[in-house]
């Protein structure tokens, strides 16, 4: 008799001991599939959002984009979503962490003197923005745009008064040619008011690091397109010479967009094929 | 008690099998999970692919252009003269690909980052129009796009 | 009993064979992938193709000027053979077609009749073309 009430306690214990084993065996299953499912949405997110940047054709600069929501960021090389899939995109990108379900793009060339690339800006696309009124007429319509700084969430102006440092919004404050983020102190010149609207979607991390790779990208081009007047100027007319080396140096030294636009559309004024 | 022994290790048997079936039907199930992640992550990479075909021509280096107008065409001597850069920087735009622009009877090889080693390579390509500043002349040219697997 | 019990282990070793099958199974069919349609790459090439073809213009032989001569003479022949040298930088089938605006001309000529169709172009002289691509 004892040994029969010994065996029944022998077989609890082991009862017990199995079904922890099982126990811990589910739910560690059912933490490896939830990760594995929101891996698995955040590769769907990314990949819709990566077809809708891809598929804005020229005439469609801007468009907005819904999804459940979801965290993006941006590293400099690659968009990121929930910290988890990331991908990259073969335009440079102003944007800064966005928290959202609702996502707006703007596609814009930037050119100096001669097209650079074309650029995307991102953001969420609740968030309200106040620009001065010399800024406001290029931005497209799906961008909130309010008429009073106190009411936006990131405030753009040349204004000192309406930058005055408050917690709760992002503020750019624009000054003889400098760019200055409030929040961390951050300074940056500019030599085009498309790098106003570049600040305004940025943090100050990415506008340097989109900024560089554009003038990157300018300097890389200008070596091309120096190359394209050594062509050129050998076998146009002799009286050509003279303005493609305007154009060179106009080039070789970095001038303002305007000298070298302007130093490449007086070539059709003498006959001679433009460079760009 | 023979008996009761016969009862309980067939007991636990029906256990084991259930829990092996279990864990042969979960070890399935990640397996599919895992390869519908990298299906997805497969087809993003596809889609920067295809879009090359669309986005070369329409490079700011390479596409014809006149007082800051954009036309849809290839530059013939910016297409050379972008072949012959040392183009590091565009290794993040275009990966290990490689990219050639037929035109004239002359192959140009825009961007070559072709891997040692790879398992298969895949072949896009489009006609394109392509523009001599020399003659002002517009021909047809071929761009293709290389894409390697590992 | 020992004999059922074994008739029991039998029959649950053979769902456990079933399954693995069944998942074996899924797991081939599924790691085939899937037919990719890839329709903006077929539309992209016929429309670069249509492009390329209107703004051809070499020496002598200008494309938009034989469209002129096809549509207000006859030398229509020259007009379709000059793009038919041409298909050779499409990979896939691939058919022209011409609409003459101011004559009933319309001609054509290649291998794919109903494929991807370009956006039509049409000229100054407001005669009409377009390119089919066909997948391969």
């Amino acid at each position: 008799m004892n040994k029969k009430g010994q065996g029944v306690q022998f077989n609890w214990i082991f009862i017990v001991i199995a079904g922890v084993f099982v126990l811990m065996f589910f739910l560690g299953f059912l933490v490896k599939y939830m990760d594995i499912q929101d891996s698995k949405q955040n590769a769907q997110y990314g990949w819709d959002f990566k077809n809708h940047i891809l598929g804005l054709k020229s005439t469609e600069q801007y468009s907005n984009f819904s999804a459940p929501r979801f965290k993006i960021n941006y590293d400099c090389e690659n968009i990121i979503i929930n910290g988890d899939q990331g991908f990259s995109m073969p335009y440079s990108i102003f944007m800064e962490e966005i928290d959202s379900g609702e996502i707006l793009f703007w596609v814009e060339e930037y050119h100096k003197g001669f097209l650079v690339d074309r650029v995307v800006f991102i953001s969420d696309a609740s968030k309200k923005y106040y620009f001065d009124e010399e800024y406001r007429s290029n931005i497209p319509p799906n961008i909130r745009l309010v008429s009073s700084a106190s009411n936006a969430d990131v405030v753009v102006s040349s204004d000192p008064l309406k930058v005055v440092d408050e917690r709760d919004r992002k503020e750019i404050f624009v000054n003889n040619g400098m760019i200055e983020f409030v929040d961390d102190g951050e300074r940056f010149l500019y030599d085009n008011d498309f790098f106003i609207y570049g600040a305004a979607f940025s943090n100050s991390e990415i506008f340097k690091c989109t900024q560089d790779d554009l003038e990157e990208r300018f300097d890389i081009l200008s070596e091309l397109y120096i190359s394209k007047i050594s062509y050129l100027s050998s076998s146009q007319s002799a009286s050509c010479t003279p303005l493609y080396n305007t154009l060179r140096n106009a080039l070789t030294f970095s001038l303002t967009a305007a000298e070298i636009k302007s130093s490449n559309d007086n070539l059709i004024n003498y006959g001679c094929e433009v460079v760009f | 008690m023979k008996r009761g022994q016969l009862q309980i290790q067939e007991s636990i048997f029906v256990l084991f099998v259930f829990f092996i079936i279990l864990v042969i039907g979960m070890v399935v199930f990640y397996q599919m999970e895992f390869r519908s992640i990298e299906r997805m992550r497969k087809e993003n990479e596809d889609v920067t692919f295809y879009y090359l075909i669309s986005y070369v021509p329409a490079m700011p280096e390479v596409v014809c252009s006149e007082k800051g107008i954009v036309e849809e065409c290839v530059d013939l001597v910016k297409a050379r003269a972008f072949a012959s850069y040392d183009n590091d920087y565009y290794r993040k735009i275009f990966g290990n690909r490689k990219i050639i622009l037929n035109a004239d009877g002359e192959k140009i090889e825009l961007y070559d980052f072709e891997p040692s080693k790879y398992s298969a390579e895949r072949i896009i390509s489009t006609p394109v129009s392509v523009y001599n500043p020399r003659d002002k002349s517009y021909t047809i040219g071929k761009l293709e796009v290389y894409d390697y697997e590992n | 009993m020992k004999t059922k019990g074994q008739i029991d282990m039998f029959g649950l070793v053979i769902i456990v064979i079933l399954i693995v099958m069944i998942g074996l199974f899924s797991l081939f069919f599924i790691s085939r992938g899937q037919i990719d349609e890839r329709e903006e790459y077929y539309s992209y090439k016929a429309n670069n193709f249509a492009n390329a073809l209107s703004k051809y213009s070499r020496g002598n032989l200008n494309f938009k000027e034989m469209v002129l001569e096809c549509c207000t003479g006859s030398r229509c022949e020259d007009l379709l053979d000059f793009v038919e040298d041409n298909f050779a930088y499409v990979d896939e089938p691939v058919s022209f077609e011409i609409e003459c605006a101011n004559s009933d001309y319309s001609g054509s000529r290649g291998s794919c009749s109903s494929g991807i169709a370009s956006e039509s172009i049409i000229l100054q002289s407001g005669d009409l073309i377009r390119v089919n691509l066909c997948r391969k």
